[in-house]
């Protein structure tokens, strides 16, 4: 990915106004009036406003009286006798500033880098996360003065020195402050030095002709040409500097890779994949996400993702910190999350920060964007099969924006225009909408709230309509206690339920449903206790209510009789406090803990099996009744994500890690790759919660300025209590469901290489996985074992897996994209043998994942027009022409074996079988 | 527990086959396992029950293994034996008549000469529920397309829930629509032969035949379940158990449907489901995991793995007929299978000596449209060709012409579609 960058609009000024547009003009007079009183009567007068931090303005009491003169003028008088300056921007905002420091602090490496030019997306600063800012001014600083030549020293006969020790006094001309963190440097000689804070600097100076630069923020640059015989004595004196820039780039993260103290972390954001074609020209951030080392899925058309050989339920998907249990729409082929109003993805599959858990494998920690809160925008696209629009909606101006985004698909017309027969009735539609709203109360507080809705309806026969959704509400509400301590206060609900409508000839038509919700708690804190320490600790609470699977008739005519199975309720709860430690320069280490605590709730009637023996109705031997509230059950334990980094330089380090997790909440699903009604199932007293514990290592190094980063992880992953099911299970509406679940042991393990470039005309990268997951699931009954209880490969073992995804700019405005993937193919049960059963063929299987399907392949190529890049043209226009698998590979998804007439034949599927074309037209405004 | 009968997921999933393709393929042949596959089906009807047994078989070849020479037998509950003896190769009948009683339990034992002990788990006789109604409506079928359903509906309802497996055997009338009363008649020439090869003498004779009217039969093969768990008062509800487009040529005339319905245990309606579930068609995106399916018979002193499933079963049947008229009146007759309406004249070659004004004789070369049609059974006597001129004076008439009309067989004789006996049970 590309460094996170941070884009943001600073002023330089002094107290020197530069050429400006004459100054509006006013008339009044004041006695002893508040300079704040005075500046509140400009402003209701004029079409200037102030911009100020109240406390700068002091109780100072002013008296004056104007008649017609500008602005600046009474300013100017007002201002005279405090430390505070002013700058009027655009004509109509006055800019105060507190002496003339508009930056307290220089960044490190700031000169260093400054040559760097690229303006790239937006994104936060990570306030976790190592921080390397580099500025970038666009324009540089006014004319030059003539070099004004010094001599120093007297040269001496007995001279042998080759260097002499020059020192001196830096000061403001106009105040006679010192300046510190001034850099002079001597450009010929590439040396150079800082003044202190006292405005004093001392610097080895080479014999002869120098060439002097001095270099601060705010302050004018000067050069002298300095000949130097002796030692000797050098002032300046410098004049403040104004300096607009219209825009300044601050990349921070650019070194993330190499310095951060966690392992198996990535950034995505959603603007950078507009490049990458994607499937009918829908920008899809977690498909993007497959093409980076570590994640894949078991093919498209699957819904759900496999990080680190972790199956598809493994993974915590927020949105917003809610939970988001499918985030997709139509099979997983599109993301059901809007590309506008989706800022980016933090990917945690290695280390997971202690605040996070619940999911054994990775953390999609996905956020929205924070609206405009100046101007009212947007952003509209159009493609083949969505129409999308996000509208960024300022409410209180610079203070609260509300950001509306709605997605829709007009797919239908695909369906209908088939000579398909069977698919003449069919339908399937989508749409996701999602709103939030950001308000800064003041310094301190600030809260967004979150909405989401997604919901997917498809029916392919006439009889039935099934459709999912996920709902999802957060509130967050950050509160800064004081310099070092700060804090969230979150509160999350969320829902996904699917339903199925039948209505067939006969009389047993029925509404069939399913849903899962949860309502979670949690209070953040960080606690910036000093350099060396960052301690993040909280508490978090969920309530889970699952409806595990209800039928009920519908129409007066259907016999079908209305059942539910019982209601599951749970508590999930945590404690966690994690360390961000800095050992000097070299060694970091992020040490947390997080204390899990899962509580299984009646009201429920829990079945009791005999010790050692397989579940099934011959075992039973008790049913146990518990009421509302009342625990049936609890599981807990200590989690550990420790990790450190070494530093043998500032380009390259090695990381390594410790990471455990525990899972609560279990999908069921008895096909070989997920399906939208697939369901939730609790923990309970019969069904364990999975646990896996994973160590890593990696090594990381950037080249050329950071502009190549390269890395190499190995990790290896043990789970346990991990589910599959009994061959042949029935999961829906299952009473008994523990009777068909086994629980077993997985492994992974794998070596991710990835290389990556950030910057330049051509970008992307470059990644190979080479990776294996197995499975076991071991016992003393045959009914289960699977696979005689050795391990198996899952089936998203997929040992070989190679990405490229790359950008090549022809000019700022013409770019075109390649995509290519390569991967394994993945394991199926291969039938062996066939027998003749009551006037019908038939395969038999026997052990699973033992064949695969063949190797699968795919190229993808895009090219990407923007419109041209006039800032105040009303939309900036980009469109998007793709081709989704050149090749046309028919990549085989599975393979199966069906007993047709009597006879059985063999067919195999393909998801995307031809190359598929798509125009997509985004504007913003 | 529901079954996932009305659940059709996988099915819905062909969603994107648009452009996503399923395809047939040559699969690779990998491992292969030798088991025993016993087919077992113990009913109420009394009569020498049958048994058979087979090899599984590499994947891809037709072999079919009869397991011959076994000890077949099956216990009841009280002690009784019957045992079983090979009729034909692999196929096994009980020395006596007999029916499985109600509530009785029953286990299947098998020895092989190769010394392996096989072993059923005790299966009792379901309660038998007889079939209220079985009849025809006009109905839409999900694709959209008109035409009939034919559905059951059960007796009583009873409070437990029942299980059923439906098989249907369907009879339907054929009649040649361009049906002669007088047909081919190839005889081996006595006196003439040139060269190496032969000569036939073809000859037009009236038929001794029924060929005008036949009935085909289909016996079901998809497995079809149904099961009142989940209904309300333990009604089994409507069970459809085929769909007949109002364009079926089946249904041209006249058609009957016997449909058997077995009681099942719950266990066997679980095995059928899971069978069917791993054997039908899946969709493009969600695949049920296939895995060894487990009946239950197990082999006692070995490891072997068996397939099959000892069902005991209570039978029902009901046979239902109907005439195309009956629902469609209006409607010209659904289209025969194949298409009538081309004439052939196929020629006579070379060397054809006339005799007596009766007799046309070809070669039996390859050359010979008309005999190699007769002899293989594709083209059937239509019509003379009138405008072919017998002479009696001259011995070769010339070549290339074609003393007769002949159209493909099944629209003359319907005997190629079906058998030209009409079943018992047959009643117009």
């Amino acid at each position: 990915m590309k460094n996170t960058i941070l884009v943001f609009l600073l002023l330089f000024m002094c107290n020197i106004l530069a050429a400006q547009e004459p100054a509006e003009k006013v008339t009044l007079s004041y006695t002893d009036a508040t300079i704040k009183d005075v500046l509140n009567r400009i402003e209701a007068s004029t079409s200037y406003q102030f911009y100020y931090v109240d406390e700068w303005l002091g109780g100072q009491m002013v008296s004056g009286s104007y008649e017609d003169v500008p602005v600046t003028e009474v300013l100017e008088a007002i201002f005279k006798n405090t430390i505070l300056n002013f700058y009027v921007l655009d004509n109509e905002k006055i800019i105060l500033t507190q002496n003339n420091i508009i930056y307290d602090e220089l960044p490190k490496g700031f000169f260093e880098k400054s040559n760097l030019q690229d303006v790239q997306v937006t994104e936060e600063v990570d306030d976790t996360g190592s921080l390397n800012p580099v500025f970038v001014a666009d324009e540089r600083l006014p004319k030059q003065r003539a070099v004004e030549t010094v001599r120093i020293g007297k040269e001496t006969l007995d001279n042998q020195k080759q260097r002499y020790t020059l020192s001196g006094y830096v000061k403001n001309a106009r105040t006679g402050k010192p300046i510190p963190d001034l850099s002079l440097i001597i450009r010929n000689r590439r040396v150079g030095t800082v003044t202190d804070e006292n405005g004093f600097y001392e610097i080895l100076v080479p014999v002869g002709e120098n060439l002097f630069e001095t270099k601060a923020l705010g302050i004018e640059s000067q050069q002298k040409r300095v000949l130097i015989y002796n030692d000797g004595q050098l002032d300046f004196d410098l004049n403040e500097s104004i300096e607009q820039l219209d825009e300044v780039v601050v990349e921070a993260d650019k070194t993330k890779n190499v310095e951060e103290e966690i392992t198996g972390s990535t950034t995505i954001e959603s603007e950078e994949t507009k490049d990458i074609p994607m499937v009918l020209g829908e920008r899809n951030i977690l498909s993007v996400a497959t093409t980076l080392p570590g994640i894949t899925n078991a093919g498209e058309g699957a819904t759900g993702l496999n990080v680190r050989g972790g199956k598809t339920d493994q993974n915590l998907i927020l949105l917003d910190n809610g939970v988001v249990y499918n985030p997709t729409h139509f099979f997983g082929i599109f993301q059901a999350l809007n590309p506008f109003v989706t800022k980016g993805v933090d990917i945690y599959k290695g280390n997971v920060p202690a605040e996070f858990g619940g999911r054994l494998s990775s953390v999609f920690d996905i956020t929205t964007i924070d609206g405009n809160v100046d101007t009212f925008s947007g952003e509209a696209s159009i493609g083949p099969v969505t129409a999308n629009l996000m509208l960024e909606i300022p409410v209180v101006k610079e203070k609260s924006s509300l950001v509306l985004g709605g997605r829709g698909a007009y797919s239908d017309w695909i369906l209908r225009s088939l000579d398909e027969e069977s698919l003449k009735n069919s339908s399937a539609s989508f749409y996701d909408i999602v709103a939030n709203y950001t308000h800064k109360i003041n310094e301190n507080n600030q809260v967004k709230a979150t909405g989401y809705y997604s919901k997917d309806a498809f029916s392919i026969t006439s009889d039935s309509l099934y459709g999912y959704s996920n709902r999802l509400f957060s509130f967050d509400w950050k509160h800064k206690f004081n310099e070092k301590n700060n804090g969230n206060l979150i509160i999350t609900n969320s829902e996904y339920a699917f339903d199925i409508d039948f209505d067939g000839q006969a009389n047993n038509d029925f509404n069939l449903g399913y849903s899962i919700g949860e309502t979670e708690a949690k209070l953040n804190f960080k606690f910036l206790w000093n350099d060396n320490h960052t301690i993040d600790y909280g508490i978090s609470s969920k309530l889970y209510n699952v409806k595990p699977g209800f039928i009920e008739p519908t129409g007066t005519e259907s016999i079908i009789r209305p059942f539910s199975v019982a209601e599951d309720r749970a508590l999930e709860s945590a404690i966690f406090i994690g360390d961000n430690i800095k050992i000097g320069d070299k060694i970091g280490i992020e040490a947390g803990i997080r204390y899990s605590f899962y509580a299984a709730l009646g009201e429920s009637t829990q079945r009791v099996y005999a010790a050692g023996q397989p579940r099934n109705q011959a075992t039973l031997i008790d049913s146990v009744s518990y009421n509302k509230n009342e625990i049936i059950k609890t599981y807990g334990g200590p989690e550990f994500r420790i990790s450190g980094r070494y530093s043998f330089s500032d380009d390259f380090s090695v990381k390594a890690g410790f990471n455990s997790m525990y899972q609560y909440i279990h999908t069921l699903s008895n096909t070989t790759t997920v399906s939208p009604i697939d369901t939730w199932k609790l923990s309970d007293s019969n069904i364990k919660p999975q646990r896996s514990n994973q160590v890593s290592l990696g090594f990381f190094k950037n080249f050329a300025d950071d502009m190549y980063e390269l890395s190499l992880e190995g990790y290896y992953k043990t789970s346990e209590d991990i589910l599959d099911f009994k061959t042949g299970a029935q999961l829906l509406l299952n009473d008994n469901i523990e009777r068909e679940v086994l629980q077993g042991e997985g492994q992974a393990y794998g070596v991710e290489f990835l290389v990556r470039k950030n910057s330049g005309k051509l970008n992307g990268w470059l990644g190979y996985t080479y990776s294996r997951s197995l499975i076991k699931f071991a016992s003393d009954f045959a009914e289960e074992r699977i696979n005689g209880g050795e391990f198996f490969p899952s089936n998203f073992d997929k040992p070989h897996d190679v990405s490229l995804v790359a950008n090549w700019k022809f000019t700022t405005r013409y770019s075109a994209s390649v995509n290519f993937s390569y991967q394994t193919g993945r394991p199926v049960t291969y039938p062996i043998g066939q027998y003749n059963f009551n006037n019908s063929e038939y395969v038999f299987y026997s052990n699973r994942n033992e064949f695969r399907i063949p190797d699968y392949y795919r190229l993808d190529l895009g090219i990407n027009i923007e419109g041209n890049h006039r800032i105040k043209k009303f939309a900036h226009s980009f469109w998007n022409i793709s081709v989704y698998n050149v090749l046309g590979r028919a990549n085989p998804y599975s393979v199966f074996f069906v007993s047709e007439g009597g006879e059985v034949k063999a067919f195999k599927s393909s998801i995307f079988s031809i190359p598929i074309p798509s125009i997509t037209y985004n504007f913003k405004f | 527990m529901l079954n996932a009968k009305e659940i059709n997921l996988v099915g819905l999933a062909i969603a994107l086959l648009f452009i996503g393709c399923v395809e047939p393929f040559e699969a690779e042949v990998l491992d292969f396992e030798n088991a025993l596959v016993v087919d077992a089906r113990l009913t109420n009807e009394v009569k020498q029950q049958q048994i058979s047994l087979s090899r599984s078989y590499r994947f891809g070849t037709e072999a079919l293994l009869p397991e011959t020479d076994a000890s077949v037998q099956i216990i009841d509950e009280n002690g009784t034996t019957y045992p079983f003896v090979e009729d034909e190769p692999g196929f096994y009948k009980s020395t006596s008549a007999f029916a499985a009683q109600p509530n009785v339990g029953y286990e299947l034992s098998i020895s092989t000469t190769s010394g392996t002990l096989y072993q059923s788990e005790t299966v009792v006789t379901p309660e038998s529920v007889a079939i209220k109604e079985l009849k025809a409506e006009l109905d839409v079928s999900d694709s959209g397309e008109e035409g009939l359903q034919i559905a059951l509906t059960n007796e009583s309802a009873r409070s437990e829930a029942t299980y059923f497996r439906v098989e249907y055997e369907e009879t339907y009338k054929i009649i040649a629509p361009f049906y002669n009363p007088s047909e081919f008649e190839v005889v081996d020439s006595l006196y003439f032969t040139i060269g190496d090869q032969d000569s036939f003498e073809i000859n037009i004779i009236g038929r001794t035949e029924e060929a005008q009217t036949c009935y085909g039969t289909n016996i079901s093969t998809a497995i079809l379940l149904s099961d009142s768990e989940g209904n309300s008062g333990g009604q089994t509800g409507k069970t459809t158990v085929r769909f007949l487009r109002s364009d079926e040529f089946m249904i041209s005339h006249r058609y009957s449907i016997l449909v058997k319905q077995f009681g099942l245990t719950q266990e066997a309606h679980g095995y059928y489901a899971t069978l069917d579930d791993f054997s039908s068609s899946e969709g493009v995106f969600s695949e049920v995991q296939p895995g060894f399916l487990k009946g239950n018979i197990t082999a006692l002193n070995s490891d072997e793995l068996v397939l099959g499933y000892f069902e005991v079963a209570s039978v029902n049947t009901k046979r239902y007929f109907f005439n195309y008229t009956d629902f469609f009146p209006q409607n010209p007759l659904p289209p025969y299978p194949i298409n009538c309406e081309p004439t052939g004249a196929p020629p006579l070659i070379s060397y054809n000596p006339h005799i007596d004004g009766e007799y046309i004789v070809d070669e039996a070369s390859p050359q010979s449209p008309l005999l190699n049609g007769i002899l293989s059974g594709a083209i059937a006597y239509h019509a003379i060709n009138e405008e072919y001129v017998e002479s009696e004076d001259v011995i070769q008439p010339p070549a290339g012409e074609a003393p007769y009309f002949v159209k493909a067989t099944p629209c003359i004789d319907c005997r190629a579609l079906g058998s030209n006996v009409k079943p018992d049970f047959w009643v117009e």
